[in-house]
């Protein structure tokens, strides 16, 4: 680990509080568990949102309803519910539904990506499937800050961001904004009427914008970090291909949230502590009209969902004896949401205490144990613990082997609980229990770099909320199936230096074979795709650079039927995106095509997507 | 770099090529010849996955996915009822907004009307124009049968749901206030259909969700009693020339009854109805002269999830549809009129509405 007075010495604090964080993930039985995005990739699809990026660069599913709809994440064969999304460490997952929605995160509100899954998501509940980490990264001493962009693209799709501050030695002010907005009308096949028709997307236009202001204050061994992300999105939600000609309906979202914190970070020689604080506002504003044909409007669906959480974490880390250290973390969260559709305002508070060991035995065994104990409303959750247990294999240098066993459970969200009608207070929390099993190998040799990565996993989730149609014509959400999920997930990354020339490759192929074991059937849940991959191809030529993606999206099923009649099967589908950029002095200019070979495809069940499409990007950084 | 390129663009034109599959082929159904039984199989609200499926008494076959196979497209979201006038069937899909009119004999499409605001059930009133009842609109839509258009909007303040004629007038259930708060959930109203016009309103009891017309030319109203508070589910007899309540059977909330599925047999004699509790559904069996609810079951659903049912006309037989979890294909429970199970089909996701032929 570095010591403090090494870090003490450098001027760029933040940069040393990543070495010290690097330092304690040197131990692989942590390391294992996670993946990066790589940053260079993060800058350069700076524009594009969450879901875009990691559905073509890493090995969580995303489902999507298309440009400017809903985007969910899943991993390992779960579901979005399972994906824990944590955002400098607090939970972005809203109280309400318990999923995040993707479309929503621009990857310009971030500077690291990081994913994390099995025995590395210990820290927090919910994350049965994993979880993806947001990070904000500051540099202090950089000066002048400021980065203009502005992308065009087909369907009238504008975005505009903006980064602006000053970095001083000691003191930080950055702030962000944008604003994206699409007519979204592009041309498509609709197979849901007859006759089948090639048509534009009605009431698909959307615009979204954000600020996040920050300020960091370095004094020290301490560090005071004060963020606030702003966001507000106002988005038509476009029909279900056979019901395109309804002009009686208009159905639209109105989302917005605001997510505050203030952290204050000390460190010691051989520690450090981390206390902050975290209040979240989140809106959503669900909208349905309808009108009848002699004009007067007969129903309005007026959804309003406030949600207010406050975060509190305290966080330390001490080393013990030689390699071995101890964290232990303290949280609570209060959750207090007012909707229309509950009876009342909701609350539910969940203290969480945690604790882990890391360290080292004998030289190549590196060894990870953590227990955490919920306390919800009042009554104890359980104990969940975890376990990992890393090899340095010392005949292959890079070679790494790592198995881990962890238990953790996820609460149902308050609308499982009071959503009315339907909403069932009687629900139990979801039960997990996962085994993987990971195989890391990294390499280099004269301009050649690899990095792979090899995971298995086995997880049982036994009380799986599912919501069910019943008799009193609405769904109401049971502890019904028990889900076993198992697959494989294999990475690579390669790079090649050679020159002039800088060459990069990756790609990321899972199999995720996830069934209802509830009924002895065995049936693959629907949206899971039995198969996905992802490749991207990278050429870097002086200050030109060529691009290419490849994203594939196996069959998915839309019922729990053995066969799926044809016209409800989601077929296999490959997309294929080129990009092609140049550094003109502080200039870049970027020019992209989306859907190279204007595949026909559904993501979901009669949701149009777009044909092939062009963007360009224009960037200034000072 | 020109050949790195060209191999690229080399690799990705030909491993990559787009792929246009069709995958809406349409297939020769064999057109419907015999006696037997449309069903309609509601899907997956938003999935827009309904199926049309007819089962032949006689040669004990069931084609599914006629409409898709036939026309190759989907029904739309969420199939609702089907209504045969002559030589056409009418298939109202409630979420999709619209009704499909096709050949009762071969499926294939004719027209489509659409805009309505939640279509659910449609009634012939003459040869030339029919009623729709409604559930998000406080009304019925009259549509013309000639021109396959909608005539007019009548507003009678309230949702409509369950639609029987007698004369010249149609009684009308006002089902669910849910969509339009603050009006009526447990009256029948009467509409003179000759002039199409409110006459009159007989109070029920909550959410009336089926009706059907005995030997007497009585209505019998099976109310649920509400998904939520003060139930009061209730099996009402209406004399329809006075307006008056005959006969009253009240259910026990308490025990979470929530009856559904009213049927009736040919004669106009027997009463069947589902009840139980939302996990589970049992059917039951009631002479319409009967003086109290029966105690016992006549069709124990043993682990079915009971949706519908109708009776046969010509032989009594029971069909009751099994809509299992619905997300996967239910089947139909053939009964006969002593209760005894015949067999059962498989049909499509949720079947939900069964019309004899």
């Amino acid at each position: 680990m570095v010591s403090f007075a090494a870090m003490a010495q450098d001027t760029i604090v933040l940069q040393s509080v990543t070495v010290n964080a690097e330092a304690v993930r040197a131990n692989a039985a942590e390391s294992v568990m996670e993946r990066k995005i790589d940053t260079a990739l993060l800058k350069r699809l700076n524009t594009v949102t969450m879901s875009q990026l990691l559905i073509q660069h890493s090995p969580v599913f995303i489902k999507t309803y298309g440009p400017g709809g809903i985007a969910t994440a899943s991993f390992r064969g779960t579901t979005a519910s399972h994906t824990l999304v944590l955002w400098n460490g607090f939970q972005l997952n809203a109280p309400t539904l318990g999923q995040v929605d993707f479309s929503t995160i621009p990857v310009f509100m971030t500077e690291q990506i990081a994913l994390k899954w099995g025995s590395g998501t210990s820290a927090n509940s919910g994350g049965l499937g994993g979880t993806v980490n947001i990070e904000n990264i500051q540099h202090f001493g950089e000066g002048l800050i400021l980065d203009l962009k502005q992308t065009y693209g087909s369907f009238n799709s504008f975005g505009s961001f903006l980064t602006a501050g000053y970095s001083w030695k000691s003191h930080l002010v950055r702030i962000k904004a944008y604003r994206t907005s699409s007519d979204n009308d592009f041309e498509y096949n609709n197979i849901g009427i007859i006759p089948h028709q090639v048509m534009k997307q009605k009431n698909g236009e959307f615009v979204d914008y954000g600020l996040m202001p920050e300020y960091q204050w370095q004094h020290r061994n301490s560090l005071i970090t004060i963020v606030s992300w702003n966001q507000w999105s106002d988005r038509n939600c476009p029909q279900i291909m056979p019901n395109v000609n309804n002009t009686n309906t208009k159905e639209y979202t109105e989302n917005g949230y605001s997510r505050n914190f203030i952290s204050y970070k000390t460190y010691w020689n051989s520690g450090k502590l981390e206390v902050k604080s975290a209040y979240f506002y989140e809106k959503q504003h669900y909208f349905l009209e309808t009108y009848t044909s002699i004009g007067t409007t007969v129903t309005s669906i007026n959804s309003i969902n406030d949600a207010n959480v406050f975060h509190q974490i305290a966080d330390v880390e001490q080393d013990l004896y030689k390699s071995w250290k101890i964290n232990g973390k303290i949280q609570w969260d209060h959750e207090m949401v007012k909707s229309n559709n509950y009876d009342g305002i909701k609350k539910r508070d969940i203290v969480s205490f945690y604790a882990a060991i890391v360290g080292n035995l004998l030289n190549p065994i590196d060894l990870r144990f953590t227990l955490r104990n919920d306390i919800v409303d009042g009554k104890s959750a359980g104990f969940f613990p975890t376990a990992t247990a890393s090899y340095n294999c010392v005949y292959l240098k890079g070679l790494k082997i790592s198995v881990g066993y962890s238990h953790n459970y996820r609460n149902p969200s308050l609308n499982d609980l009071y959503w009315n009608p339907g909403g069932n207070p009687d629900l139990k929390p979801e039960n997990g229990r996962i085994f993987d099993g990971n195989l890391n190998y990294t390499c280099t040799f004269g301009g050649f770099s690899v990095e792979s990565q090899l995971g298995t996993y086995y997880s049982e989730v036994s009380d799986w909320i599912q919501w069910k149609p019943t008799n009193y014509r609405y769904w109401v959400p049971e502890n019904v199936a028990t889900v076993v999920a198992y697959g494989v997930e294999a990475h690579l990354k390669m790079n090649y230096l050679y020159r002039d020339w800088k060459f990069s490759a990756s790609g990321n192929y899972v199999y995720s074979h996830t069934t209802d074991e509830t009924d002895g059937r065995g049936l693959q849940l629907i949206y899971i795709p039995l198969h996905h991959a992802n490749a991207f191809a990278e050429m870097k030529w002086r200050t030109w650079n060529l691009n290419y993606t490849l994203e594939f999206t196996g069959e998915r099923k839309t019922s729990m039927n053995a066969n799926e009649f044809p016209l409800f099967r989601l077929y296999p589908y490959t997309l294929h995106h080129i990009s092609m950029g140049k550094q003109i002095g502080k200039f870049n200019v970027e020019f992209r095509v989306n859907n190279l070979t204007d595949v026909d495809y559904q993501a979901v069940m009669w949701r149009a997507m777009p044909g092939r499409s062009f963007e360009i990007c224009v960037n200034y950084k000072f | 770099m020109k050949k790195v390129l060209l191999l690229l663009t080399v690799i990705i034109v030909v491993t990559f090529t787009s792929c246009k599959k069709d995958n809406n082929k349409v297939e020769p159904v064999q057109p419907i010849e015999h006696r037997g039984v449309y069903i309609l199989n509601e899907g997956t609200f938003t999935y827009a996955n309904s199926s049309l499926s007819y089962y032949d008494i006689n040669g004990k076959t069931v084609t599914n996915h006629m409409f898709a196979s036939v026309n190759g497209s989907p029904i739309g979201d969420v199939g609702q009822s089907l209504t045969r006038i002559g030589d056409d069937l009418y298939i109202v899909v409630n979420n999709s907004k619209y009704i499909y009119k096709v050949d009762a004999k071969t499926i294939v499409y004719k027209a489509k009307l659409e805009n309505f605001t939640s279509p659910r059930y449609m009634l012939p009133i003459n040869e030339n124009k029919a009623y729709v009842s409604d559930l998000e609109s406080p009304g019925i839509w009259v549509v013309n049968l000639n021109t396959f258009s909608i005539n007019e909007f009548v507003e009678i303040g309230n949702s409509t749901e369950a639609m029987v004629k007698i004369g010249d007038e149609v009684f009308v259930s006002n089902w669910s206030n849910y969509y339009l708060p603050g009006t009526s959930n447990k009256t029948v109203q009467v509409i003179d259909c000759v002039n199409d016009i409110l006459v009159a309103e007989i109070e029920v009891a909550q959410e009336p969700n089926a009706m059907v017309v005995d030997k007497n030319n009585n209505i019998w109203v099976l109310c649920s009693g509400g998904y939520s508070g003060d139930k009061d589910p209730s099996l009402i007899c209406i004399a329809p020339s006075t307006r008056t309540i005959l006969k009253r059977f009240d259910f026990n909330p308490t025990a979470g009854d929530y009856p559904s599925g009213l049927a009736i047999d040919g004669a106009g004699e027997t009463l069947y109805y589902m009840n139980g509790t939302y996990s589970g559904l049992n059917v039951y069996k009631m002479s319409v002269d009967a003086d109290e609810l029966p105690d016992n079951q006549f069709i124990t659903s043993d682990g079915m999830v009971f949706y519908n049912i109708k009776v046969d006309s010509v032989n009594g037989d029971i069909y009751v549809t099994n809509a299992k979890n619905y997300v996967e294909n239910g089947t139909v429970e053939r009964f006969a009129s002593d209760g005894t199970q015949l067999d059962s089909f498989g049909v499509g996701i949720s079947p939900s509405f069964i019309l004899f032929r």
